[in-house]
C-alpha cells in the first residue's frame, strides 16, 4: 500500500507546495521517486522517530503539511508522547503513516508485528484514523487524507487487489458495502479484509449470504450508518487487532448507546487479549490466531448455527 | 546593547521579574521557585537584548520555546514584560480553573507562547523541525530554546542536536540553564553530563560558556555565535538554582519549596541587596 500512497503523494505534492514527506530511514525501495523528484521536500531524519515527530511538529507550526513515514509500532508506540502533545493537542497538520500493522511483518517478530494498533489510536482525541483494507480503498482515503489540514493516522498494510464487481460495491459514509446479503452482516477493516472476502465468496457458494462492509475509517464512525447497515439479526465483526478499543467494541458500543433494540446476535472475532510473540509467517499467525479463510468460514458457520 | 543605561536598564528588568516571582509564587503557593530563579536573567538577555519580539509583527518574529515547562512563570513574566499581556491578565488567568496559564506552558501565539511544554526535551526537537523550515523557505527568524541540564539525560535531546547539526541550522539557538541541579540532587551525582562542552562540539555545535546571571556576558555570548556559520548554537549559562534567595541557592530542593511568610519577607530583603 505504501506504493499506492507514494504515488498518490507524488501526484499531491505537485499541486501543494508545502507537502513534505518526512521518515525515520524507512520507506527504501518506496521513496526513491519522491526524493528525486522534490529532494527539498523529502527529509530523512535518521532513525529517531521521537524527533521526528517533534520535527514535524515544528513545520507544521511553520505551515507546513507533513506527511511522516515509519513501521506502525516504531511511529505509534514509541512516539506516543510526541503524537499527543506536539501534534494532536496543537491540531497540527501532520499526517502519521505506519506500515505494517497486524502480522504484516510475519517472522520480524512482535517489535514490528501489532494487536493493539487500533485500541491505542482510537482512545486518541482529534486524530482521524485510516485502515484501508484494499487498493480502491487506499486510494479513497489518501485523497480524503490530502485534503484533511488535521491530524491523521494511516496504518498501511499489504494492498490487495480484491476481485471486486465495482458495480456492486456501495460507497456510503466512506464505509465500502463489498457484498449483499441477508443472513448475516459482518463489518470488518484493514489487512484482514482480503481473508474476509474470500470466505464471503466461498460461503455464497454453499447459500450463506453475507453482506460484508469493510470500515477503512475507524474514527470518525458515523454511528446511524452503522445502525442501518445493521439489519440482519445475526452481525459479527472481523478484524486484525484486539477486542480492546477494537472494532468489535466500537460496533458494540453504538448498539448500546443508541439503545438498540433490534433483536441482534453480535459476535466479535478478533485477537485474543495477549502477547502475540509467537515467530512465524502471516498466514502462520493467522492460522493460530483463528483469523485464516478456513477458521473464519468454520466461525461464520457456527455462529449461523448458534439459535439465538 | 551598547550603551550601559540599556545594560542597567535589563539588570533592573531582571530584579524586578525576581521580585515578582517571588510575590507571585508566595500568593499563589507554588513551587518551582529555584528553576524560575534560575532563568530570569538568561531570558532576560534573550528577550530584552537579543531577540526579535514584537506582539504587532508575529510573522516577523523570532521564536521562543521554554523546553523546560516548569520555570513558566519566568516566560509568563518575560512575555508581560513585553506587553503581550498584562500584569493583572497574568495574575487573573494564572492556575485558575479555566485560565490561560498552566502550571506548564500552552500553546497560545497570541499570548507570545509559541509551543506548549512541560514534557523535558521535546522542545529543542520542535525547535529545530521550525529552524528548518525557516531554512528551507529562506526566511530570517530565528529559533530560541530554553534547556534545563536534568533535560539533557532525555535521548530526544540528542537525537535532536545530530539533526540540527546534520542540517547546519546555524538559524536554532538554544541556551542551557546549567544549574548543576536535578529532581533529586546534583547532576554529577545523577547523570553526569560533563564534559557538556566537548559533547556538543563533537555533535557539530557551536559552543559558548557564559556566566547565567551576568546579562552582559550572555549577550556577548550569542553576538559571538550570531557571527559563525554552519553550525546550530548553544550557550551553556552556568547558573545558581535559587538565584538571589540566599537559602534556595544551589539547593535542589528549591525545585519544591513553596515559600511561608517569614521566608518571603526574608527573600524580598536579600532581593533588595
Amino acid at each position: 500500500m505504501r506504493f499506492v500512497f507514494v504515488e498518490e503523494l507524488m501526484k499531491f505534492a505537485k499541486k501543494n507546495k508545502n507537502v513534505y514527506l518526512v521518515t525515520s530511514d524507512l520507506g527504501y525501495r518506496a521513496f526513491e521517486k519522491f526524493a528525486e523528484k522534490y529532494p527539498e521536500r523529502f527529509l530523512n531524519v535518521g532513525v529517531s522517530e521521537n524527533n521526528m515527530i517533534g520535527v514535524a511538529a515544528g513545520m507544521a507550526m511553520n505551515g507546513k503539511k507533513v506527511f511522516v513515514y515509519s513501521i506502525l509500532p516504531f511511529v505509534l508506540f514509541r512516539s506516543l508522547e510526541q503524537i499527543r502533545n506536539n501534534i494532536i493537542h496543537n491540531n497540527l497538520d501532520v499526517k502519521i503513516i505506519g506500515a505494517g500493522g497486524g502480522f504484516s511483518y510475519n517472522i520480524q517478530g512482535i517489535s514490528h508485528n501489532t494487536s493493539e494498533d487500533m485500541s491505542i489510536s482510537r482512545s486518541l482525541p482529534n486524530l482521524t484514523i485510516y485502515n484501508p483494507g484494499s487498493k480502491i480503498e487506499a486510494k479513497l482515503i489518501f485523497n480524503l487524507m490530502f485534503k484533511s489540514k488535521k491530524p491523521c493516522f494511516a496504518k498501511l498494510g499489504k494492498a490487495p487487489e480484491l476481485n471486486l464487481n465495482k458495480k456492486n460495491i456501495k460507497i456510503n459514509d466512506n464505509a465500502f458495502i463489498l457484498t449483499s446479503g441477508k443472513d448475516l452482516t459482518i463489518f470488518s477493516t484493514g489487512n484482514i479484509l482480503e481473508i474476509v472476502f474470500n470466505a464471503v465468496k466461498k460461503l455464497k457458494l454453499s447459500g450463506i449470504n453475507i453482506k460484508l462492509i469493510s470500515l477503512p475509517i475507524l474514527k470518525p464512525i458515523n454511528d446511524y450508518f452503522i445502525l442501518k447497515q445493521s439489519s440482519s439479526k445475526k452481525i459479527m465483526s472481523i478484524e486484525e487487532n484486539i477486542e480492546i478499543g477494537g472494532l468489535g467494541s466500537i460496533l458494540t458500543n453504538i448498539y448500546f448507546k443508541h439503545k438498540f433494540n433490534k433483536k441482534i446476535n453480535f459476535k466479535s472475532i478478533c485477537l485474543e487479549d495477549k502477547i502475540h510473540n509467537k515467530i512465524g509467517s502471516q498466514s502462520y499467525l493467522r492460522k493460530i490466531n483463528g483469523l485464516d479463510e478456513s477458521n473464519i468460514i468454520r466461525k461464520i458457520k457456527n455462529f449461523l448455527n448458534e439459535k439465538y | 546593547m551598547n550603551s550601559k543605561n540599556n545594560l542597567s536598564n535589563l539588570n533592573n528588568i531582571s530584579k524586578e521579574l525576581k521580585k515578582k516571582i517571588l510575590d507571585i509564587s508566595y500568593k499563589k503557593k507554588i513551587h518551582h521557585i529555584g528553576s524560575c530563579l534560575s532563568c530570569v536573567d538568561i531570558l532576560t538577555a534573550l528577550y530584552f537584548g537579543f531577540m526579535k519580539i514584537n506582539k504587532k509583527k508575529i510573522n516577523k518574529n523570532d521564536r521562543f520555546i521554554m523546553s523546560k515547562g516548569h520555570a513558566a512563570l519566568t516566560y509568563y513574566l518575560m512575555l508581560m514584560k513585553k506587553k503581550f499581556f498584562s500584569e493583572k491578565f497574568l495574575f487573573k488567568e494564572y492556575l485558575k480553573n479555566n485560565g490561560k496559564f498552566g502550571g506548564h506552558p500552552d500553546t497560545n501565539i497570541s499570548l507570545g507562547i509559541d509551543f506548549c511544554s512541560g514534557s523535558l526535551g521535546n522542545g529543542l526537537s520542535v525547535a529545530s523541525g521550525m529552524a528548518y523550515t525557516y531554512k528551507k523557505d529562506k526566511k530570517n527568524n530565528r529559533v530560541f530554546v530554553l534547556i534545563g541540564d536534568g533535560e539533557c539525560n532525555e535521548g530526544i535531546i540528542w537525537e535532536a542536536a545530530l539533526f540540527s547539526a546534520h542540517h547546519k541550522l546555524n538559524n536554532l539557538y538554544v541556551v542551557l540553564d546549567y544549574n548543576k541541579l536535578q529532581g533529586f540532587g546534583s547532576t554529577k551525582n545523577i547523570i553526569n553530563l560533563e564534559p557538556i562542552k566537548l559533547k556538543f562540539q563533537s555533535f557539530n555545535w557551536n559552543v559558548e560558556v557564559v556566566d547565567g546571571h551576568n546579562i552582559q556576558n550572555i549577550i556577548s555570548g550569542l553576538k559571538k555565535l550570531k557571527k559563525l556559520k554552519k553550525k546550530p548554537n548553544l550557550i551553556i549559562a552556568n547558573t545558581v538554582k535559587g538565584k538571589n534567595v540566599k537559602f534556595m541557592e544551589n539547593r535542589f530542593e528549591s525545585h519544591y519549596h513553596v515559600l511561608n511568610e517569614n521566608e518571603y519577607k526574608i527573600s524580598l530583603k536579600g532581593l533588595e541587596n
